[in-house]
């Protein structure tokens, strides 16, 4: 686990052309490339989505955190002219194109979830294997009224993040909040108020995500789906609607466990994410 | 297929409280006890004969035969649940074979069993493997019977060669993946013992349900649990797998696609790599 510990933010910080969006990335390891795509939540990126997995993942593959467009220090970006997980499906393939990646294997969580599979939708031959965890772009529920509570506290974070705020969001957003301290919380909330230009492209943003349930059947690659069991930002049978729409999908489901599994639970998400990608 | 299929290890007998019950044993280390589900001609080694080698790797796997089946004692049920019988049966079994702690892998009617084996001897038990278990109640999204539950009696009744091919169809996926060869075996073993078929049949009939709806204990079950579901279960609705998986204090749900009610069958590498894992914590 040395590498895990010397992994740092910085020591691993890069740039990318992705067409007309210049993408941040941070980078390690060697092998088949492992794209991991974060949520969508104000502040996050990928260092702070994926920071307990990106070691384990760096050991086997070449792992790479991708700060979607709009989000940590790429470019801003407004969403007009398509839906959020269109123009970011794009982004990536125009990332992996710069990268001179052919094919790789995408993780994605809740927005980044919608943007992976969109991306296994659109480009089925840049795609080895796909993970979704609590992935967006699910449509309606057919067991909750929607938005969700948790969607409904991101949408007031973006008009007014507070610190009170960010405290209110992460007691839903995982299930046991109790690891969260206030300096955690200060990191998020001057991370968010670091890239005022974010905030502003996604207030002006008119496109967000779009209702992918019709196109699921289309994706080809091998897909594991991981759910949190007590998610509150994207409902549970939803994960239910990706499995049976998708052909060769399987579900894991983790109870005591929000909206955050790679996180919440990465002890057992990453030997099972693993396996699933080496098998 | 890359998985090892061995032939079964010797045959042995332990006493467990009235029952003499048949299992095979392989590997060392901790124990881990795999109990197979109904069904008729069902065994330990007709279900678990895909997976035995690569637990008997790392376990000592004892694969028994329920009281009722194989070539393990009768049993007519008739005021007690069969859940409750036959986890009193394992527990005594244990004592005979001086096993203190267990893990446990338990398919359909062998995981009613399990759990109540779960609830009743805690101190018995480690891990818990559920697989499509029994003992959720009522599905709250399919009509019950399902309609593989409903395939049984038909074989109990008029046990052929077709009936039993009917009901072993239900239970998987695609059914091209069971040879015929595997038919006649199962129903050599159905025709080997045809007092199971009898028996079972008048359990049935007993005042007491074929399986205890355990849904309101579930948070009684302290050991740490994975749940296995085929999406396509055509006998243990789905919707339990979500059942246990909010009743049941620390557990965790995989299911497969494309596998009906034998995802160790049906998902064999995926299967045994999943619980291995499981098993280690």
């Amino acid at each position: 686990m040395a590498t895990t510990t010397a992994l740092t933010e910085e020591g691993t910080s890069k740039y990318a052309q992705a067409g007309d969006l210049k993408i941040h990335y941070n980078e390690a390891g060697t092998g088949d490339a492992v794209v991991m795509l974060h949520g969508g939540g104000p502040g996050a990126s990928g260092w702070s989505n994926y920071v307990t997995n990106f070691g384990p993942f760096s050991e086997r593959y070449r792992t790479i955190l991708m700060d979607m467009p709009g989000y940590g220090k790429s470019d801003p970006k407004e969403m007009h002219e398509d839906y959020r997980n269109r123009i970011n499906a794009k982004a990536l393939r125009d990332f992996l194109d710069t990268l001179g990646i052919k094919k790789a294997n995408v993780i994605g969580n809740s927005m980044g979830g919608a943007t992976a599979a969109t991306f296994a939708i659109a480009y089925p031959d840049r795609i080895n294997k796909l993970v979704l965890m609590g992935a967006g772009g699910g449509g309606a529920s057919i067991m909750q009224p929607m938005p969700l509570e948790g969607i409904k506290r991101i949408a007031a974070l973006f008009e007014n993040p507070t610190l009170e705020g960010f405290r209110e969001l992460i007691k839903i957003f995982v299930y046991d909040s109790s690891f969260m301290t206030d300096e955690l919380l200060q990191q998020r909330l001057a991370n968010t108020l670091a890239h005022p230009e974010h905030l502003e492209a996604r207030r002006k943003s008119t496109k967000q995500l779009e209702d992918l349930s019709p196109e699921l059947s289309k994706i080809q690659a091998d897909t594991l789906i991981v759910w949190g069991r007590d998610d509150r930002f994207v409902p549970l049978d939803h994960a239910l609607k990706f499995l049976w729409s998708i052909p060769t999908a399987q579900l894991h489901v983790f109870s005591g466990c929000g909206h955050w599994a790679q996180y919440e639970k990465s002890g057992e998400f990453n030997p099972l994410v693993l396996d699933f990608l080496t098998k | 297929m890359t998985q090892t299929i061995t032939g079964a290890p010797e045959s042995r007998y332990a006493q467990a409280g009235s029952f003499k019950l048949h299992y095979h044993e392989g590997g060392s280390g901790h124990p881990l006890l795999m109990l197979h589900g109904a069904g008729p001609g069902a065994n330990g080694w007709g279900n678990y004969n895909r997976n035995f080698a690569a637990f008997a790797a790392k376990y000592r796997t004892i694969v028994p035969d329920h009281p009722g089946f194989g070539q393990s004692d009768p049993v007519v049920i008739t005021d007690e649940p069969r859940d409750v019988v036959h986890a009193r049966a394992f527990k005594d079994m244990l004592d005979t074979l001086d096993i203190e702690r267990t893990h446990i892998v338990a398919h359909s009617m062998g995981g009613g069993v399990a759990l109540r084996f779960a609830i009743e001897y805690p101190e018995r038990l480690d891990r818990l493997v559920l697989i499509c278990p029994s003992g959720g109640g009522r599905s709250i999204m399919q009509p019950t019977p399902s309609e593989g539950g409903k395939s049984l009696a038909p074989v109990l009744r008029d046990p052929t060669v077709d009936t039993l091919r009917r009901f072993v169809h239900f239970l998987v996926y695609d059914p091209a993946t069971v040879p015929e060869e595997l038919i006649e075996r199962r129903y050599k073993a159905m025709m080997d013992r045809p007092e199971h078929l009898e028996n079972f049949l008048k359990s049935m009939s007993a005042p007491v349900p074929v399986a205890s709806d355990l849904s309101l204990r579930l948070q009684e079950v302290q050991a740490s649990t994975l749940l296995l579901w085929g999406r396509d279960d055509r006998f243990a609705p789905l919707d339990h797998g979500l059942k246990f998986v909010w009743g049941i204090p620390d557990a965790r749900l995989h299911i497969f696609s494309k596998s009906g009610h034998w995802p160790q069958y049906e998902h064999t590498l995926a299967f045994n790599q999943l619980v291995l894992n499981f098993l280690a914590g």
